[in-house]
């Protein structure tokens, strides 16, 4: 069964929510998800690792501290919060790269890159281990291993594209992801009560005649 | 969006207003009315290559539209409801018709995949080949009365018809990507699509025309050979209800720029009608002519709601200063519209000024129609936030849409008294009492103005210079609403300027904003929180459609 982007989207906000992000933060969560599903990247995985990672953790121990590396107060980075501060500072790229100590999921970053990419207009390089992704925003080429728990990753203006990614425009994700962003997600919804089953939803006048 | 006005846009303060909101109506610009323009400008064709259905009413349809460049099927299956199961609610579980717009002409092994998950609904999927998903319920009173006087040889009562408005009511049209549909992405760039809910007003359109075969189907079971046919001209009276409730009110505040997309073209269409300098005789007779039509429309519009029943007392004063004001106004001096929507704001309820705005577009299609095009959000780049922006530059455009939520107690029972949350129970958006029941954990990001003031108050001891970057890494908790406050400066009608969380908040304004620009008629809410509204009424149906009646279809003609 594939997925719309539309749904990887909303399901990804909502797990990120759930999983204790602000709404704006989730919205970069549901963003990047949906980017990379686009980019036959099954970012639902790669989310689904991330919060399960971070779970119960205060957003201040894995958001960044910003210096020479950025890194975590606590133990582990965290690619939604960093990419976005990445992404709001897009124009210091341009200057030197950015070096990120112990990001878990780096390949979430692909898709901050990519919004700097497309605002700056340049090429965007990311790299960790033996892996690089190169995008203008429009596309993504990946060499080297996606799925990867945890890296030191840098990030630079500028690089070469390689063979791209095909883009998607449904998202066909591993079931598990999606049933850990299912758990995540329920987790914004209140408990149905009868009260309001009746007037929450604004039961009124009768419906059927 | 070209600008050749002297006259400027309404101030959105002006415009943004829930009680301005709640009394929008239906103009040229409206959803359905660009699509039967189309529809007839590019000579669509339309087509039943199947009508499966049994004498208990139990089978599937297929209705085709053809334009220049592709092909839309409405697929419908037709169910054998028991009263009981019958609701509006979207809790309910089945329905009596079910409804996909299928994207191209569906073969049968696409028609055998959705028999078995159409007629679920939200419990079913689709596919990216289907573009939207909806259901509709039988008015029990109007359609039993038509079948049986159908059936018995005579012509249902016209009245009758007139009191309902309609055979079915929808109670959901989903699309854009929901329960596996094609996202709109796919399908934004077709010239036919381009425009809002394209997809969504085709599939009504066309469902309207399968009930109304429908119910002569089930006449002509019930009475054989004797039974009437509909006649076309009751039939053209027949409209498609619809029941909307919570569900759409978020809406409007999700989509800031697609919103603010649909106001300011209208704004910018009625600006520009404003500076018209001289009204040649045949725009005034156009005038003259529409706003009898109209008089019959709000005549008809009736409603149990106490506050719609004051807003439509007041709309019918209205319209009486107006025609008593038009008896002695020259439309030679200059500048006619401006003048009397000056005169309209001085003198009329919000209800009559919005509906003499709608009104003043009519006989200017050849400055308003072509904004239609304006009315899609093409702009994901907006999505990012430039975190370079100075604090000072934050904090004025937080002032500029939200000046008045500053000042605000928001720890005041009266202006926090609801939450919006979502409910575990069919996902459905609900409005709670937040000091009486446990919904503030789940709250949504639906009451902008409380938290524009929250982001406000944090912001206040930064440093002018200070960069919205460092102020976001601070405070995660606001990148929500400085997102939006930046959307604002290309969306200057993104934000409504009211209090979404209020003890005294009445959802159905926000309904009848959204619906109101899908051309919707009749607002007829049933509670603070759901409308039931009529659709297509008057129009030509596919076999009827012309350039002469592709527009002002939605007028009744005049009792006069």
């Amino acid at each position: 069964m594939t997925l719309s982007l539309n749904e990887v989207e909303a399901l990804a906000k909502k797990a990120a929510r759930g999983a204790g992000y602000s709404w704006g933060m989730a919205e970069e969560a549901g963003r990047a998800t949906r980017w990379l599903c686009a980019h036959d990247v099954d970012g639902v995985l790669a989310l689904a690792h991330l919060l399960k990672q971070l779970d119960g953790i205060e957003f201040t121990d894995f958001s960044p501290i910003i210096g020479e590396i950025w890194c975590a107060r606590g133990a582990h980075l965290c690619p939604i919060s960093a990419g976005a501060t990445m992404s709001d500072r897009a124009g210091v790229l341009r200057d030197h790269p950015v070096h990120m100590q112990a990001v878990l999921q780096p390949m979430l970053l692909g898709a901050f890159a990519g919004q700097v990419a497309m605002h700056l207009g340049e090429v965007v390089t990311v790299t960790w281990n033996q892996t690089v992704l190169a995008t203008d925003g429009h596309t993504l080429s990946v060499t080297g291993e996606t799925h990867q728990p945890l890296a030191n990753a840098a990030i630079s203006v500028g690089g070469r594209m390689g063979q791209c990614q095909v883009g998607k425009t449904r998202a066909d994700p591993d079931t598990t992801g999606l049933e850990i962003l299912n758990r995540f997600a329920h987790r914004t919804y209140a408990p149905a009560t009868e009260e309001s089953r009746l007037k929450g939803a604004g039961a009124g006048i009768a419906d059927n005649d | 969006m070209s600008n050749a006005t002297h006259i400027p846009r309404r101030d959105p303060a002006v415009v943004m207003r829930l009680k301005r909101l709640g009394s929008l109506h239906q103009c040229r610009l409206s959803f359905m009315r660009i699509l039967t323009r189309r529809m007839a400008g590019e000579g669509w064709t339309f087509d039943r290559p199947v009508f499966d259905i049994d004498e208990n009413g139990v089978g599937r349809a297929v209705y085709t539209a053809s334009g220049p460049d592709r092909t839309y099927s409405l697929v419908a299956f037709a169910h054998d409801l028991p009263a009981a199961k019958r609701s509006d609610r979207v809790i309910a579980e089945a329905w009596d018709t079910t409804f996909t717009l299928f994207d191209g002409v569906p073969d049968e092994d696409a028609l055998r995949r959705l028999e078995q998950n159409v007629p679920l609904q939200e419990a079913g999927r689709v596919s990216e080949s289907e573009l939207s998903l909806s259901r509709a319920n039988r008015s029990v009173r109007l359609w039993n009365h038509v079948v049986d006087a159908l059936a018995a040889g005579r012509q249902p009562d016209v009245e009758a018809i007139r009191q309902v408005g309609y055979l079915m009511r929808t109670t959901a049209v989903y699309g854009s990507g929901k329960f596996g549909a094609a996202d709109r992405d796919r399908i934004a760039q077709r010239p036919e699509m381009h425009v809002p809910f394209q997809a969504e007003m085709l599939s009504v359109y066309l469902t309207r025309t399968f009930v109304r075969d429908l119910v002569q189907h089930m006449a002509n079971a019930k009475g054989g050979a004797t039974a009437a046919r509909l006649e076309p001209a009751i039939a053209r009276q027949l409209g498609i209800g619809n029941s909307t409730g919570l569900g759409m009110a978020p809406y409007i505040v999700n989509h800031p720029v697609l919103f603010n997309n649909w106001i300011m073209v209208r704004e910018e269409a009625l600006a520009r009608v404003r500076s018209v300098q001289t009204a040649d005789r045949s725009q005034v007779a156009a005038f003259f002519s529409v706003l009898a039509r109209a008089g019959t429309l709000v005549d008809r519009w009736q409603s149990e709601h106490p506050v719609q029943i004051g807003k439509l007392a007041d709309l019918r004063r209205d319209l009486a200063s107006l025609n008593r004001y038009l008896k002695d106004f020259s439309f030679d001096a200059p500048y006619p519209w401006d003048r009397l929507m000056t005169w309209a704001s001085n003198s009329l309820s919000e209800e009559g000024q919005e509906f003499l705005a709608s009104l003043s577009l009519e006989p200017y299609g050849h400055l308003v129609d072509g904004l239609a095009t304006c009315m899609a959000d093409d702009t994901p780049s907006v999505f990012r936030i430039d975190g370079q922006m100075a604090i000072a530059q934050a904090r004025a455009l937080v002032q500029d849409a939200f000046g008045w939520a500053l000042e605000l107690d928001w720890s005041a029972p009266q202006h926090c008294a609801h939450a919006w949350y979502v409910s575990e129970e069919k996902l459905e958006p609900r409005l709670g009492e937040r000091f009486k029941e446990p919904v503030a954990p789940y709250e949504q990001p639906l009451a902008p103005a409380r938290d524009a003031a929250l982001a406000y108050r944090d912001m206040a001891d930064w440093d002018d210079d200070a960069t919205l970057a460092e102020f976001l890494l601070r405070h995660p908790e606001h990148r929500h609403t400085l997102r939006r406050a930046q959307m604002n400066r290309t969306a200057p009608y993104g934000e409504i300027r009211d209090n979404t969380i209020s003890a005294d908040i009445l959802p159905i304004d926000m309904l009848r904003a959204k619906l109101s620009f899908f051309g919707a008629t009749h607002f007829d809410p049933r509670s603070d929180r759901w409308v039931r509204i009529c659709m297509y009424a008057g129009a030509p149906y596919p076999d009827e459609l012309t350039g002469e009646n592709a527009d002002l279809w939605v007028y009744p003609a005049s009792e006069a």
